[in-house]
Protein backbone atom coordinates (compact mmCIF):
# COMPACT_ATOMS: atom_id res chain seq x y z
CA UNK A 1 0.00 0.00 0.00
CA UNK A 2 0.69 3.71 -0.67
CA UNK A 3 2.21 5.68 2.30
CA UNK A 4 -1.17 7.15 3.84
CA UNK A 5 0.48 10.48 4.42
CA UNK A 6 0.64 10.90 0.35
CA UNK A 7 -3.07 11.47 0.57
CA UNK A 8 -5.62 13.76 1.84
CA UNK A 9 -9.44 13.69 2.82
CA UNK A 10 -11.18 16.16 1.16
CA UNK A 11 -14.94 15.10 1.23
CA UNK A 12 -16.87 12.80 3.19
CA UNK A 13 -19.96 10.94 1.77
CA UNK A 14 -23.29 12.77 3.02
CA UNK A 15 -25.79 10.64 1.00
CA UNK A 16 -26.99 9.21 -2.04
CA UNK A 17 -29.09 11.88 -4.56
CA UNK A 18 -31.72 10.45 -6.80
CA UNK A 19 -31.64 7.17 -8.20
CA UNK A 20 -28.38 7.13 -10.65
CA UNK A 21 -25.61 6.85 -8.19
CA UNK A 22 -25.01 10.38 -7.41
CA UNK A 23 -23.52 11.45 -4.11
CA UNK A 24 -23.75 14.25 -2.05
CA UNK A 25 -20.49 15.26 -0.21
CA UNK A 26 -19.45 17.66 2.33
CA UNK A 27 -16.27 18.60 1.09
CA UNK A 28 -13.31 19.51 3.62
CA UNK A 29 -12.20 22.69 1.79
CA UNK A 30 -11.78 25.73 2.68
CA UNK A 31 -13.52 26.92 -0.44
CA UNK A 32 -16.36 23.97 -1.82
CA UNK A 33 -15.24 24.93 -5.47
CA UNK A 34 -12.19 23.36 -4.75
CA UNK A 35 -13.21 20.09 -5.18
CA UNK A 36 -14.61 21.04 -8.42
CA UNK A 37 -10.69 21.11 -9.71
CA UNK A 38 -10.15 17.48 -9.14
CA UNK A 39 -10.50 14.88 -11.82
CA UNK A 40 -10.48 12.30 -10.03
CA UNK A 41 -10.76 11.48 -6.02
CA UNK A 42 -9.66 8.58 -4.58
CA UNK A 43 -10.87 5.37 -1.44
CA UNK A 44 -9.08 3.96 0.78
CA UNK A 45 -10.22 0.89 2.70
CA UNK A 46 -8.37 0.05 5.28
CA UNK A 47 -5.27 -2.19 3.85
CA UNK A 48 -6.49 -2.39 0.15
CA UNK A 49 -4.72 -0.43 -2.12
CA UNK A 50 -6.45 3.41 -3.00
CA UNK A 51 -9.31 2.84 -5.44
CA UNK A 52 -9.54 6.02 -8.12
CA UNK A 53 -12.66 7.43 -8.70
CA UNK A 54 -13.05 9.47 -11.69
CA UNK A 55 -15.35 11.88 -11.12
CA UNK A 56 -18.17 12.36 -14.56
CA UNK A 57 -19.85 15.55 -12.95
CA UNK A 58 -19.89 17.89 -10.15
CA UNK A 59 -22.48 20.63 -9.06
CA UNK A 60 -21.59 22.53 -6.21
CA UNK A 61 -24.38 24.25 -4.03
CA UNK A 62 -25.18 25.56 -0.44
CA UNK A 63 -21.39 24.35 0.90
CA UNK A 64 -22.33 20.50 -0.62
CA UNK A 65 -21.79 19.07 -3.82
CA UNK A 66 -23.23 16.22 -5.82
CA UNK A 67 -21.07 13.98 -7.38
CA UNK A 68 -21.27 11.73 -10.25
CA UNK A 69 -18.67 8.83 -10.25
CA UNK A 70 -18.05 6.47 -12.85
CA UNK A 71 -19.03 3.07 -11.94
CA UNK A 72 -21.65 3.89 -9.51
CA UNK A 73 -25.10 3.85 -11.43
CA UNK A 74 -27.37 2.73 -8.94
CA UNK A 75 -28.69 4.33 -5.77
CA UNK A 76 -28.34 0.88 -3.91
CA UNK A 77 -24.77 0.87 -5.02
CA UNK A 78 -24.47 4.55 -4.03
CA UNK A 79 -26.70 3.71 -0.42
CA UNK A 80 -23.14 1.91 0.67
CA UNK A 81 -20.62 4.90 0.29
CA UNK A 82 -22.63 6.82 3.14
CA UNK A 83 -19.86 8.01 5.55
CA UNK A 84 -17.15 7.22 3.50
CA UNK A 85 -14.60 9.79 3.05
CA UNK A 86 -12.82 10.71 0.17
CA UNK A 87 -9.29 11.58 -0.67
CA UNK A 88 -6.54 13.38 -3.15
CA UNK A 89 -3.20 12.86 -3.60
CA UNK A 90 -1.24 15.06 -1.43
CA UNK A 91 0.34 16.28 -4.45
CA UNK A 92 -2.28 17.55 -6.06
CA UNK A 93 -3.35 19.98 -3.15
CA UNK A 94 -1.83 23.59 -4.40
CA UNK A 95 1.20 24.35 -2.31
CA UNK A 96 0.84 27.05 0.38
CA UNK A 97 2.74 30.56 -0.21
CA UNK A 98 6.12 31.12 1.74
CA UNK A 99 5.48 31.12 5.48
CA UNK A 100 2.15 29.62 5.10
CA UNK A 101 1.80 26.09 6.68
CA UNK A 102 -0.86 23.34 5.76
CA UNK A 103 -2.57 22.94 9.37
CA UNK A 104 -2.84 19.78 9.01
CA UNK A 105 1.41 20.07 9.09
CA UNK A 106 1.50 21.91 11.96
CA UNK A 107 -0.71 19.74 14.15
CA UNK A 108 1.86 17.84 16.64
CA UNK A 109 4.85 19.68 15.93
CA UNK A 110 7.20 19.71 18.27
CA UNK A 111 7.88 23.19 20.01
CA UNK A 112 10.81 24.18 21.25
CA UNK A 113 12.40 27.47 22.73
CA UNK A 114 15.16 29.24 21.87
CA UNK A 115 17.44 27.60 24.46
CA UNK A 116 16.36 24.11 22.43
CA UNK A 117 14.90 23.14 25.54
CA UNK A 118 11.40 21.72 24.60
CA UNK A 119 8.00 23.37 25.40
CA UNK A 120 5.50 21.06 24.38
CA UNK A 121 3.43 20.69 20.99
CA UNK A 122 0.83 22.21 18.73
CA UNK A 123 -2.46 21.02 19.83
CA UNK A 124 -4.19 23.01 17.75
CA UNK A 125 -4.97 26.41 15.71
CA UNK A 126 -7.18 29.04 16.50
CA UNK A 127 -7.66 31.06 13.54
CA UNK A 128 -8.26 34.54 13.43
CA UNK A 129 -8.60 37.29 10.59
CA UNK A 130 -5.95 39.14 11.94
CA UNK A 131 -3.23 36.63 12.78
CA UNK A 132 -3.74 32.70 13.69
CA UNK A 133 -2.85 31.72 17.47
CA UNK A 134 -1.41 28.16 18.41
CA UNK A 135 -2.61 26.46 20.92
CA UNK A 136 0.81 24.59 22.92
CA UNK A 137 0.49 21.75 25.29
CA UNK A 138 2.91 21.90 27.12
CA UNK A 139 3.53 19.47 30.78
CA UNK A 140 2.13 21.99 32.80
CA UNK A 141 -1.09 23.05 30.96
CA UNK A 142 -1.65 24.84 28.14
CA UNK A 143 0.01 27.58 25.96
CA UNK A 144 -1.17 30.46 23.17
CA UNK A 145 1.29 31.66 21.07
CA UNK A 146 0.70 34.40 18.58
CA UNK A 147 1.28 33.13 15.10
CA UNK A 148 3.77 36.66 14.07
CA UNK A 149 7.55 36.67 12.68
CA UNK A 150 8.02 37.59 16.61
CA UNK A 151 7.83 34.89 18.23
CA UNK A 152 7.71 31.92 15.81
CA UNK A 153 11.35 31.85 14.48
CA UNK A 154 11.44 28.93 12.54
CA UNK A 155 8.63 25.93 11.78
CA UNK A 156 10.72 23.02 9.90
CA UNK A 157 8.92 20.23 9.05
CA UNK A 158 10.98 17.93 8.00
CA UNK A 159 12.40 17.62 11.29
CA UNK A 160 9.22 18.11 12.58
CA UNK A 161 10.27 21.32 14.42
CA UNK A 162 9.04 24.54 15.65
CA UNK A 163 11.11 27.57 17.30
CA UNK A 164 9.53 29.84 19.25
CA UNK A 165 10.91 33.06 21.31
CA UNK A 166 8.47 33.15 24.33
CA UNK A 167 8.23 37.05 25.07
CA UNK A 168 7.64 38.29 28.36
CA UNK A 169 4.44 37.45 30.29
CA UNK A 170 3.24 35.22 27.48
CA UNK A 171 3.79 31.73 29.93
CA UNK A 172 1.63 33.98 32.96
CA UNK B 1 -27.16 55.56 20.97
CA UNK B 2 -23.32 56.17 19.63
CA UNK B 3 -20.65 57.64 22.25
CA UNK B 4 -20.73 61.12 22.17
CA UNK B 5 -18.05 62.88 20.50
CA UNK B 6 -17.27 65.54 22.71
CA UNK B 7 -16.33 63.23 25.10
CA UNK B 8 -13.26 61.59 22.88
CA UNK B 9 -13.05 57.48 22.49
CA UNK B 10 -12.19 55.34 25.50
CA UNK B 11 -9.11 54.02 25.94
CA UNK B 12 -8.49 52.46 29.87
CA UNK B 13 -5.90 54.69 31.37
CA UNK B 14 -4.47 52.14 33.38
CA UNK B 15 -3.51 49.30 30.43
CA UNK B 16 -2.79 52.78 28.01
CA UNK B 17 -0.19 53.59 31.07
CA UNK B 18 1.22 50.33 30.86
CA UNK B 19 1.66 50.40 27.00
CA UNK B 20 3.20 53.61 27.52
CA UNK B 21 6.10 52.66 30.01
CA UNK B 22 6.49 49.68 27.97
CA UNK B 23 7.36 52.09 24.68
CA UNK B 24 9.83 53.66 27.11
CA UNK B 25 11.59 50.78 28.28
CA UNK B 26 11.99 49.87 24.49
CA UNK B 27 11.30 46.13 26.14
CA UNK B 28 8.96 43.65 24.37
CA UNK B 29 6.42 42.66 26.67
CA UNK B 30 2.87 40.83 26.92
CA UNK B 31 0.34 42.95 28.52
CA UNK B 32 -2.63 41.22 30.04
CA UNK B 33 -5.85 42.79 30.05
CA UNK B 34 -9.64 42.18 31.07
CA UNK B 35 -10.30 45.63 29.03
CA UNK B 36 -12.32 44.45 26.05
CA UNK B 37 -14.31 47.71 25.37
CA UNK B 38 -11.39 49.79 25.22
CA UNK B 39 -10.10 51.18 21.88
CA UNK B 40 -6.97 50.67 20.64
CA UNK B 41 -4.90 53.71 19.84
CA UNK B 42 -2.25 54.36 17.56
CA UNK B 43 0.34 54.05 20.69
CA UNK B 44 -0.34 50.44 20.87
CA UNK B 45 0.92 49.47 17.26
CA UNK B 46 3.93 47.00 17.79
CA UNK B 47 2.61 45.67 20.96
CA UNK B 48 1.27 42.18 21.84
CA UNK B 49 -1.62 42.49 24.09
CA UNK B 50 -3.38 39.25 25.81
CA UNK B 51 -7.12 40.31 26.03
CA UNK B 52 -9.42 37.99 28.24
CA UNK B 53 -12.01 36.18 26.82
CA UNK B 54 -13.71 35.24 30.18
CA UNK B 55 -11.74 31.85 29.59
CA UNK B 56 -8.21 32.47 28.38
CA UNK B 57 -5.71 35.55 27.39
CA UNK B 58 -5.26 35.30 23.88
CA UNK B 59 -2.21 37.32 23.25
CA UNK B 60 -3.05 39.78 19.96
CA UNK B 61 -0.87 41.39 17.76
CA UNK B 62 -1.89 45.01 17.62
CA UNK B 63 -1.64 46.43 13.72
CA UNK B 64 -2.08 49.56 12.34
CA UNK B 65 -5.36 48.26 10.58
CA UNK B 66 -6.35 47.34 14.35
CA UNK B 67 -6.89 50.88 15.46
CA UNK B 68 -10.13 52.23 16.32
CA UNK B 69 -11.32 48.70 16.93
CA UNK B 70 -11.97 47.40 20.58
CA UNK B 71 -9.77 44.86 22.13
CA UNK B 72 -12.68 42.78 22.30
CA UNK B 73 -13.50 42.13 18.83
CA UNK B 74 -9.92 40.39 18.63
CA UNK B 75 -10.94 38.12 21.24
CA UNK B 76 -13.69 35.81 20.68
CA UNK B 77 -15.76 34.96 23.76
CA UNK B 78 -17.67 31.75 21.67
CA UNK B 79 -15.50 29.51 18.94
CA UNK B 80 -17.57 28.35 16.37
CA UNK B 81 -15.45 24.84 15.39
CA UNK B 82 -17.33 24.52 12.15
CA UNK B 83 -19.32 21.11 11.06
CA UNK B 84 -16.23 19.34 9.66
CA UNK B 85 -13.04 18.92 12.36
CA UNK B 86 -10.91 18.20 9.15
CA UNK B 87 -8.75 20.65 7.61
CA UNK B 88 -7.54 19.59 4.47
CA UNK B 89 -6.24 22.37 2.71
CA UNK B 90 -6.44 25.24 5.59
CA UNK B 91 -3.18 26.85 6.31
CA UNK B 92 -1.80 29.12 8.85
CA UNK B 93 0.16 32.03 8.20
CA UNK B 94 3.40 33.44 10.57
CA UNK B 95 2.73 37.08 10.22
Amino acid sequence: MEDANAFVEVARVIRPVGIKGELRVMPYTRDPEELGKYKSLYFIHSDEPPHKLKILNIRISSGYATIKVEGLDSIEEAESWRGRELYVQRKQLNKPPIDEYFIRDLIGIEVYGEDGILIGRLKDVMEFSHHDIYQIETQTGELLIPAISDVVLTIDLDQNKMIVRLLDGLQD
Amino acid sequence: MPRSVKKGPFIDAKLANKVDQLKHSGLKKVIKTWARRSMIPPDFVGHTLAVHNGKKFLPIFITENMVGHKLGEFSPTRTFRGHSGKKADRTSKVH
